[in-house]
C-alpha cells in the first residue's frame, strides 16, 4: 500500500498542475469564511427576519452550526479537487503511461488502487484543512466554546471527507470512460451544473423526488444538506441522514467497482 | 506442459476486434537464450500478440505462460519491454522517469546511472524527456527496460522512424544485449533487421502463424545462381539437364537458376565447360530472408 501511494505521489509531486490545483483549492476553502463573513454581515443588517428578531447577528460561525454551514459551502469547490483526478488519469492515457506502468510490472488492479489511495489521502488532507478552518472560525466567533458543544455535529467533517472521496471517484470513472482531460472537464461541468439539476427537477415535477436522490451528484452531495433554511425558521435537516449515508456509501462501492471493471476488462490502448 | 527452458509459451491465442481477427489461434514456444524474431507485414498481429503477453491487450481466447507459470504482474518485472513507442512523462527528466520505473519494478535507484551509461545517455540524465530526439527516446526506453536486469527483453519495431545512425546504434545495442545471454523477442517488419539479429523466427500474416524455424536453416535450402553467357539458349538447355536443376528465370543478359541443396558453382562451371559453355559471369547467392519472406507470404496468400 505504501509502495502504491509512493508511486502515485511521485507522479503528482513532480507535476505542476497538482500543486496549482491543490493550492487553489486550499485558497478557495480559506476564502469562504471571509466572504461568508461579509455576506452574513450584510444579511444580518438588512434581512427583515433578523429585524423581526431584534437585529441579532446570524449565528453562522457559532459552534454546532459552523460544521454544517462551512462544509456545505466547501462542497461547491469539490470540482477543483476533482480536476486533479481528471488530469492525473487522462494524462496517463495521453502519454501511454497506464500501458507502460502495466508493462513495467504494475498490475491493473494496483494501478487502480494507487489512484484510489491517492484520492483518499488527498481527501483526508483537505478534510483536515476544512476541520482547521471550521475550528478557527468557531473559536473566533462562537460565544460558547465548551468542548461538548464544539464537538456536537462534528460528524459533518467525516461526512465532508466521504463526499470528497466519492466525488473524486466519480471524476475517476468519468475520466476512465472519456479519457481526454479537456472533454472530461467540460462534460463534468455540464453534467454537474446543468444536466443533473434538470433531470432532478424533472423528476421532482413528476413526483419522483425520491428517485432524484439517487442521481450520482445528488447522492454525493446530499450527505451535507442545505443548512440555511433554519435561519428563515423553516424545517432543516441538521444531522446526517442515514439514508443519505447509505446511498453515498453505495455509490463509493459502485464507482470503485465500475473503475475496477473498466481497468481490468479493457485493452489499455 | 512447457519445459523449464521455455520462457514464453503461447497456446492458441486469439484476439478479435469486432469482426476483424487480429490474432488467429497463435501458438508459439520461445526458449531461453534465443533471439526470437517475430516477423510480419504491418497489421499482421505482432504488436497485438506482444500486447497480450504483456497484459496490455485482453485476449479473446487462448492462454500463455511466462517461465512456465500462469501470467502475473510479478513476472513482468523480470521482463523488459518496449511496445510500439517509448512511453514516458514528457515533462519529467530522464532520471525522474527512471526513478518511477524503479519504484514500479522495485529496483534500487543505483541502477539508473548504470543503464543510462549503457545506452549512452548519462550526459542527458537531467533533461526533460520531451527535449529528446527520437533515437534518444528509444535508447531511454531500452535503458528503462534494462533497469531490473531482466531475463527477457521484448522489443517492438525498435528502429522504427530512426535515422541510419540511430538504427545502427540501436541494433548494436540489441546485439550486445543478446550476447550477454538474455532472451530477446524482437518484432519487426524489417527482415534485414531480423536477419542481422535473430536466431529464430516466426512469420505472421493476417494474425496467423505461417512459418517458424531457425534463421540460418532458411526456409528451404535451394541455391540461387546467377549465370551469364554469350549463348543463353544453349546455357538454359544444358542447365535443364543438370541433376540439381529446379527452375530458372530469364533476365536481361543472364539467367537466375534455382538449384537443389548441394549445388556448387565450382562444380557447375566444370559441368558447363564440359558442354562447351563458358559463362561470362557466375555468382552464387544464398536467398536472403527478404526473398524467402516474400515467397512465404505469397505461398500463403
Amino acid at each position: 500500500m505504501r509502495r502504491l501511494l509512493s508511486i502515485e505521489f511521485f507522479k503528482l509531486k513532480n507535476s505542476r498542475y497538482f500543486w496549482i490545483l491543490s493550492g487553489l483549492f486550499i485558497v478557495l476553502l480559506m476564502s469562504i469564511p471571509y466572504t461568508a463573513r461579509v455576506i452574513v454581515n450584510k444579511v444580518s443588517q438588512q434581512a427583515e427576519i433578523i429585524d423581526a428578531l431584534g437585529g441579532l447577528t446570524l449565528p453562522f460561525f457559532d459552534f454546532v452550526d459552523v460544521w454544517q454551514n462551512l462544509t456545505f459551502i466547501f462542497k461547491f469547490f469539490s470540482i477543483f479537487l476533482g480536476f486533479i483526478t481528471v488530469i492525473s488519469v487522462s494524462s496517463e492515457y495521453s502519454y501511454g503511461m497506464m500501458k507502460q506502468n502495466v508493462i513495467d510490472g504494475l498490475s491493473r488492479a494496483e494501478f487502480l488502487w494507487s489512484k484510489v489511495l491517492m484520492i483518499t489521502a488527498l481527501s483526508l488532507v483537505m478534510t483536515i484543512v476544512a476541520l482547521l478552518i471550521c475550528l478557527y472560525m468557531g473559536y473566533t466567533y462562537s460565544p460558547v466554546t465548551d468542548w461538548t458543544f464544539v464537538t456536537a455535529h462534528i460528524e459533518f467533517i467525516p461526512a465532508y471527507f466521504l463526499h470528497l472521496v466519492a466525488f473524486q471517484l466519480f471524476c475517476l470513472v468519468v475520466t476512465l470512460v472519456i479519457k481526454r482531460s479537456g472533454i472530461t472537464i467540460a462534460a463534468l461541468f455540464f453534467y454537474v451544473l446543468m444536466i443533473e439539476p434538470m433531470i432532478a427537477s424533472y423528476m421532482s415535477y413528476q413526483g419522483l423526488a425520491l428517485l432524484a436522490e439517487f442521481l450520482p451528484v445528488n447522492a454525493i452531495s446530499n450527505i451535507i444538506r442545505f443548512p440555511f433554511y433554519k435561519y428563515a425558521m423553516r424545517e432543516t435537516q441538521t444531522t446526517i441522514g442515514m439514508m443519505d449515508l447509505g446511498i453515498l456509501m453505495g455509490y463509493i462501492g459502485l464507482l470503485t467497482y465500475v473503475a475496477h471493471r473498466i481497468l481490468t476488462k479493457r485493452d489499455l490502448a | 506442459m512447457s519445459s523449464p527452458e521455455s520462457v514464453l509459451s503461447i497456446h492458441s491465442l486469439h484476439k478479435n476486434y469486432g469482426k476483424i481477427c487480429a490474432v488467429d489461434s497463435l501458438s508459439l514456444e520461445i526458449k531461453k537464450g534465443s533471439v526470437f524474431g517475430l516477423l510480419g507485414p504491418n497489421g499482421s498481429g505482432k504488436s497485438t500478440t506482444l500486447g497480450m503477453v504483456m497484459d496490455v491487450v485482453v485476449p479473446s481466447s487462448g492462454s500463455f505462460t511466462w517461465f512456465g507459470e500462469t501470467p502475473n504482474h510479478q513476472q513482468r518485472k523480470r521482463i523488459g519491454a518496449i511496445l510500439e513507442k517509448p512511453n514516458f512523462y514528457p515533462k519529467f527528466s530522464a532520471t525522474k522517469n527512471l526513478q518511477l520505473a524503479c519504484k514500479i519494478k522495485e529496483v534500487g535507484e543505483e541502477r539508473i546511472a548504470q543503464v543510462l551509461e549503457q545506452v549512452g545517455l548519462s550526459a542527458r540524465a537531467g533533461y526533460s524527456f520531451h527535449t529528446f530526439s527520437l533515437g534518444m527516446k528509444q535508447r531511454l526506453a531500452i535503458a528503462s527496460a534494462l533497469l531490473a536486469q531482466p531475463e527477457v527483453l521484448i522489443l517492438d519495431e525498435p528502429t522504427n522512424g530512426l535515422d541510419p545512425q540511430g538504427i545502427a546504434e540501436i541494433r548494436q545495442l540489441i546485439i550486445d544485449i543478446a550476447q550477454s545471454g538474455k532472451t530477446i523477442i524482437l518484432a519487426s517488419h524489417l527482415l534485414d533487421e531480423v536477419q542481422k539479429v535473430c536466431t529464430e523466427i516466426a512469420v505472421l500474416r493476417q494474425g496467423k502463424l505461417i512459418y517458424t524455424g531457425k534463421v540460418n536453416e532458411g526456409f528451404g535450402d535451394e541455391v540461387m545462381l546467377e549465370i551469364a553467357s554469350d549463348d543463353i539458349t544453349a546455357l538454359i538447355q544444358v542447365m535443364k539437364v543438370h541433376p540439381t536443376y529446379l527452375s530458372h528465370r530469364l533476365h536481361k543478359g543472364h539467367i537466375e537458376v534455382k538449384c537443389a541443396k548441394g549445388a556448387k558453382s565450382s562444380e557447375l562451371s566444370k559441368y558447363l565447360a564440359s558442354h562447351n559453355i563458358f559463362p561470362s559471369h557466375m555468382a552464387e547467392h544464398k536467398k536472403n530472408l527478404e526473398q524467402q519472406f516474400m515467397e512465404i507470404l505469397s505461398q500463403n496468400a
